[in-house]
């Protein structure tokens, strides 16, 4: 499989009161395109600092972060946030929903955004597939956590990135829900040829994984 | 390619053709607009003139046979003026409109060559592909090739990136006019009313026209950019879906060639066992009760070996796509049933009670046949691993879009370094490998591969206690 990401000596320091924290400590790795990627480690591992970093979020202090072999920290503001809307999706542990715009319009804003034009048809099949074609007019108040993750998880899908970057996606999930979540996700990205790179604290979830990286204190310990 | 080439090369043709039929409808229209301004004229000035000649001949009638003769001199002279200054005009209109013509043709020639470079790549990158080089040319890299930096810096990539000079060529007070007619408007007002407001009028309507120009063709830039970016979209596409399918079966092969790697070699151990026993059987010294007894470890041996052959032509078949698994809409409580079937009396000699929770049948969509088999798998892990007069509980429970079928044991369990290995082909676990010699390391791998296959997943929980909890989805029908 070839490499969609591939990380090169990558750092990224904190300045944590009189002390250094190095979240992201010259760390090298490669993903696959095509595969789910699970990043394990402990909280204040520096997985999430990493995820940011490879989805264009935060700026490295060195290091390269190419995707599809393009160096995305050469690129300025505009054109890494153009690059960013058009190949990266994001899944974040709290939602991040609009709360005031529909499952729907939550689903099609990325596209707006990009101003791309909304394919009614793809956005109600990634509906009905994900289980919420009859929740599409329901307000995000009105959702369980799983329904709302889910719907973040159709918007990631929406906008056809190549990548997903999923921050904890089942963190705010019971272990039966975060179950189904995770199928779902990981049966749409299969399906729809994506690359999804999940972290994760939690090694019963990272299973699911086609690879699993496992990270300590800002370092790569293990691929497998 | 030549191909493309000839036909552009028509095309622009073509369109030289129009070019020149319509300079020169342009050239013919404005010649007969010179010629008919200069033939008023004339006709006015000799008009005018002739009322001269009557005027003077009536105050001096004696001087008329003069006058009329110099009348007709100068009329003479001035028909030839006239003459050449339409003759100096139509040529003037003939220059200006070659010169049109020509900038027009420059212009052309400078697409014409953009198109066939646009087209040199594009077929330099498909003759890659065709030699079996699936890499993306570096000009079809987004952010690389100074092309199309140059490309983007010229049209735009938006309509906000459009140079400033396009975006706003008449300056900020124009601008502000186009923005705000009624303001200029106004202005006007103030001013010399009727006057102002025809010149404003005349001046909002070429002004508008013209940025309706300039608009247009900074659309049609930005179409023509987005078409070259979408074409640049789909070759990296192509190449990258190429790519992965030349990888993928250099992939297949090696996973083939390390199959067979595993296969004998998880082979040999059990053959090896097998040999010794019938060595051993065959010894001359034995008595007729060691003689059974060797005989009936053969047999054990043999089953072993026969269920370990199943598994591997199974776990072969599947991973060589020779196994179609066709999920249909069918009841649990059957699947589930003939799994707990196959390993009953497994469990049973070890003393291991099975108890299922299932109080109403779900429909999933399922392959009835493989999904008892992947389930089979889980239990005779669940009955291997755990001690005699232990529990094996089976709960099934629907789940939004998903069922979810939980088989908890109380076995040995599975360490922490090994939760994510274990679905891996041929890993077995440390604890495993310490508790029972039995086992591949083939089982799980199998499950996970039919349930996934049909859209389901499978993990495993460490318990808090002894034991663990295998958690398997699959989608309700």
């Amino acid at each position: 499989m070839s490499t969609i990401v591939e990380i090169k000596d990558l750092v990224k320091y904190y300045q944590a009161g009189e002390s250094i924290v190095k979240a992201v400590d010259h760390t090298s790795l490669q993903i696959e395109r095509g595969k789910f990627t699970a990043i394990v480690g402990r909280s204040g591992s520096g997985k999430s600092t990493l995820l940011h970093l490879m989805g264009g979020l935060d700026r490295p202090d060195s290091g390269k972060v190419l995707i599809e072999d393009n160096d995305i920290y050469a690129w300025k503001g505009d054109r890494l946030a153009a690059f960013r809307r058009k190949k990266i999706g994001f899944i974040f542990q709290d939602f991040n929903l609009i709360p005031s715009l529909n499952v729907w319009e939550n689903v099609v804003l990325p596209l707006g955004l990009d101003g791309r034009k909304v394919k009614e048809a793809e956005v109600m099949d990634i509906l009905e597939r994900i289980g919420l074609a009859d929740k599409k007019n329901a307000m995000p108040n009105t959702l369980s956590g799983g329904q709302k993750q889910r719907t973040a998880i159709a918007r990631a899908l929406a906008a056809a990135p190549a990548i997903i970057l999923a921050d904890e996606p089942t963190g705010n999930l019971d272990s039966r829900t975060e179950l189904e979540v995770m199928s779902l996700l990981k049966n749409c990205v299969k399906e729809f040829g994506q690359t999804l790179v999940m972290i994760t604290h939690d090694e019963t979830i990272a299973q699911m994984a086609d690879v699993v990286i496992v990270i300590e204190d800002g370092k790569v310990v293990s691929q497998s | 390619m030549h191909c493309k080439r000839e036909r552009t090369e028509i095309y622009m043709d073509r369109k030289s053709g129009k070019r020149i039929v319509w300079c020169a409808a342009l050239w013919f229209a404005c010649a007969v607009l010179v010629t008919i301004g200069e033939a008023l004229l004339v006709k006015s000035e000799v008009h005018n003139r002739e009322q001269q000649l009557e005027e003077i001949i009536i105050i001096h009638p004696e001087l008329e046979q003069e006058m009329v003769q110099n009348f007709k001199y100068y009329q003479q002279q001035m028909l030839e003026e006239f003459f050449t200054l339409w003759i100096l005009l139509l040529v003037l209109l003939g220059v200006v409109v070659l010169a049109f013509y020509f900038a027009g043709q420059w212009q052309q020639r400078k697409e014409e060559k953009r198109i066939l470079d646009d087209v040199d790549v594009i077929c330099t990158q498909l003759e890659q592909f065709r030699r079996g080089n699936f890499e993306v040319a570096s000009y079809f890299s987004v952010g690389d090739g100074k092309k199309q930096e140059k490309r983007q810096e010229r049209a735009g990539t938006t309509r906000n990136s459009l140079p400033a000079k396009i975006r706003n060529p008449f300056g900020s007070k124009l601008s502000a006019k186009i923005r705000n007619p009624f303001e200029s408007k106004l202005s006007a007002k103030s001013r010399n009313k009727s006057e102002s407001r025809l010149s404003a009028k005349i001046r909002n309507k070429s002004e508008s026209r013209l940025l309706v120009r300039i608009r247009n063709k900074s659309d049609s830039d930005f179409r023509e950019n987005e078409h070259w970016v979408r074409v640049r979209e789909l070759l990296r596409e192509l190449a990258y879906y190429f790519s992965d399918i030349k990888e993928r079966l250099v992939e297949e092969e090696n996973s083939t060639k390390a199959l067979i790697t595993d296969i004998s070699h998880q082979l040999k151990t059990p053959l090896a066992s097998l040999r010794m026993s019938h060595e051993l059987t065959e010894a001359e010294n034995l008595t007729e009760s060691e003689r059974r007894e060797f005989a009936e470890k053969e047999t054990q041996e043999i089953e072993k070996l026969e269920m370990l052959l199943e598994e591997l032509v199974n776990l072969s078949r599947l991973e060589n796509h020779m196994i179609q698994i066709k999920p249909e809409p069918l009841g649990i409580k059957q699947t589930i049933t003939e799994a707990v079937n196959q390993i009953f009396m497994k469990a049973h000699v070890k003393n291991i009670e099975i108890q299922v929770k299932l109080e109403n049948d779900v429909m999933i969509r399922h392959d009835r046949k493989w999904t008892v088999e992947a389930l089979a798998n889980v239990l005779d892990n669940a009955v291997k691993y755990s001690e005699p007069q232990t529990c094996i509980g089976i709960r099934v429970s629907p789940l939004p879009s998903n069922l979810l079928i939980e088989i908890e044991d109380e076995g040995i369990g599975i360490s922490e370094e090994d939760l994510h290995r274990i679905f891996k082909r041929f890993y077995r676990g440390k604890l495993a490998s310490g508790y029972a010699r039995e086992g591949a390391g083939v089982g799980l791998y199998l499950a996970r591969s039919i349930l996934e296959q049909q859209g389901g997943s499978i993990i495993a929980k460490r318990k808090m206690e002894r034991g663990t909890i295998f958690k398997i989805t699959l989608p309700l029908a």
